[in-house]
C-alpha cells in the first residue's frame, strides 16, 4: 500500500512528534506490535535487519502502551456486544485512551519513528482504524463481561504498579505510571 | 528543607487530617458505610506511621498532629459525611501523587500504595454520594501533566 510509503517519508527522526495529533495512534501501536515481531526475526538471522534505525533502546513503556491499547479494544468489544452496558463503560474506556496517549507521549520520538518505519502493516494515514479490535472478545453475558473487565483492570493495575516501582526515567514518568495504576484500581469500583 | 521533605510533611499532614476527619465521618454512618469508614481510618493511620518513618529515616522530624482540624463544611448527617469522605480521599490522593515522583525504593512504594488506596476509597465514596453515576476519574490526584 502507498500508505506505508507516506509514513516512511515523514522525517520523524529529526523532530519531536507533538501530541500525536497527525499520526494516528493506532498506526504507532501497529508499529509497536510489528516491530517486536521484526526484532525477533532479525535476531534469528532469518531476515536482513535493513537500513540502520536510530540507536534508541527499547523502552519498557512500549509494552505497557500496547497493553493499554488492548484494554481500549476490550472495552470497545464489550460495548459493541452489550449495549446495555455502554453508558457505564464509556467513561472507563475514555480513561484508558487517555492513559495510552499519555504513555505514547512519554516515548522517545525517535523510538516511535523507528517503530513506525519498521512496520509494513501500518494502516493508512486516513485515520481509519483496523476493522476488528485485536483484544480479547467480550464476555458472553453482561455479567460475564463485567467480570472479565474487572479481571483485566486488576491485571492492568498490577502491571502499572510494577512499571511505576521499576521506573528509572524521571519523576514525570513515575507520576504518570502511578496515576494510571490508581485509575485502573479505582475502575474496579465502577465495575462492581 | 528539600522539596521531597516538604512533600512528605504535607503527606503526613494530610494523613493526620484524614484520621481526624474519619473520626467525625464514622459517627454518622451505619452498616457497610461504617465499615468503609473504619477501613479508611485504619488505612490512614498506617500511612501516617509509614510516612513518619520515611521522614525520620531521611533525617527529619515528623510534625505532630494538630488537636483538631477545620473541616470544609460542618458534618450534620450521613450525606455530608459521605461527601466529606470523598473529599478527604481526593485530597490525600493529590498529596501523595505529588510526593510520588521524587521518591525511590520503599518511599515510592509507600506513596504509590497510598495514592492507589485513596483513589479506590474516593471512588467508593463518590459512588455512595451519587449512586448510579460512574465515579470515573482518569487521573486520580490530578491531571496527566
Amino acid at each position: 500500500m502507498g500508505s506505508a510509503g507516506k509514513l516512511t517519508g515523514v522525517p520523524f527522526a529529526t523532530r519531536r512528534v507533538g501530541p500525536l495529533t497527525t499520526l494516528n495512534r493506532r498506526q504507532v501501536l501497529g508499529g509497536l506490535l510489528a516491530a517486536g515481531a521484526a526484532g525477533s526475526l532479525a535476531g534469528c538471522g532469518l531476515v536482513d535487519p535493513g537500513p540502520a534505525v536510530p540507536a534508541v533502546a527499547a523502552d519498557p513503556l512500549e509494552k505497557l502502551t500496547v497493553e493499554k491499547q488492548g484494554l481500549v479494544d476490550l472495552y470497545d468489544a464489550t460495548i459493541s456486544a452489550h449495549s446495555s452496558l455502554a453508558e457505564r463503560l464509556r467513561p472507563l474506556r475514555e480513561a484508558h485512551r487517555e492513559h495510552r496517549d499519555a504513555l505514547l507521549e512519554l516515548l522517545d520520538a525517535r523510538r516511535r519513528a523507528a517503530l513506525a518505519r519498521a512496520t509494513p502493516a501500518v494502516p493508512g494515514p486516513s485515520g481509519s482504524a483496523p476493522s476488528a479490535p485485536r483484544g480479547t472478545p467480550a464476555g458472553a453475558s453482561p455479567t460475564a463481561a463485567l467480570t472479565a473487565l474487572r479481571a483485566a483492570e486488576k491485571a492492568a493495575s498490577a502491571a502499572s504498579r510494577a512499571a511505576c516501582l521499576a521506573e528509572t526515567g524521571g519523576s514525570e514518568r513515575v507520576t504518570v505510571l502511578g496515576s494510571i495504576c490508581a485509575g485502573e484500581a479505582s475502575h474496579e469500583v465502577a465495575l462492581a | 528543607m528539600s522539596g521531597e521533605a516538604d512533600r512528605l510533611q504535607l503527606a503526613l499532614a494530610a494523613e493526620n487530617a484524614s484520621v481526624y476527619a474519619y473520626g467525625v465521618i464514622g459517627a454518622w454512618l451505619t452498616g457497610d458505610e461504617l465499615g468503609w469508614a473504619r477501613a479508611g481510618d485504619l488505612a490512614h493511620r498506617r500511612q501516617r506511621d509509614a510516612v513518619s518513618d520515611l521522614i525520620t529515616a531521611s533525617g527529619g522530624t515528623p510534625t505532630p498532629a494538630a488537636p483538631a482540624y477545620q473541616l470544609p463544611k460542618p458534618v450534620t448527617g450521613r450525606a455530608a459525611a459521605v461527601v466529606l469522605a470523598a473529599e478527604i480521599e481526593t485530597r490525600a490522593a493529590a498529596v501523595w501523587r505529588s510526593a510520588l515522583g521524587s521518591l525511590t525504593g520503599n518511599g515510592r512504594e509507600v506513596a504509590l500504595d497510598a495514592l492507589v488506596g485513596s483513589a479506590v476509597r474516593a471512588a467508593q465514596w463518590r459512588t455512595a454520594a451519587s449512586p448510579g453515576k460512574p465515579p470515573v476519574v482518569p487521573w486520580p490526584g490530578g491531571s496527566s501533566s
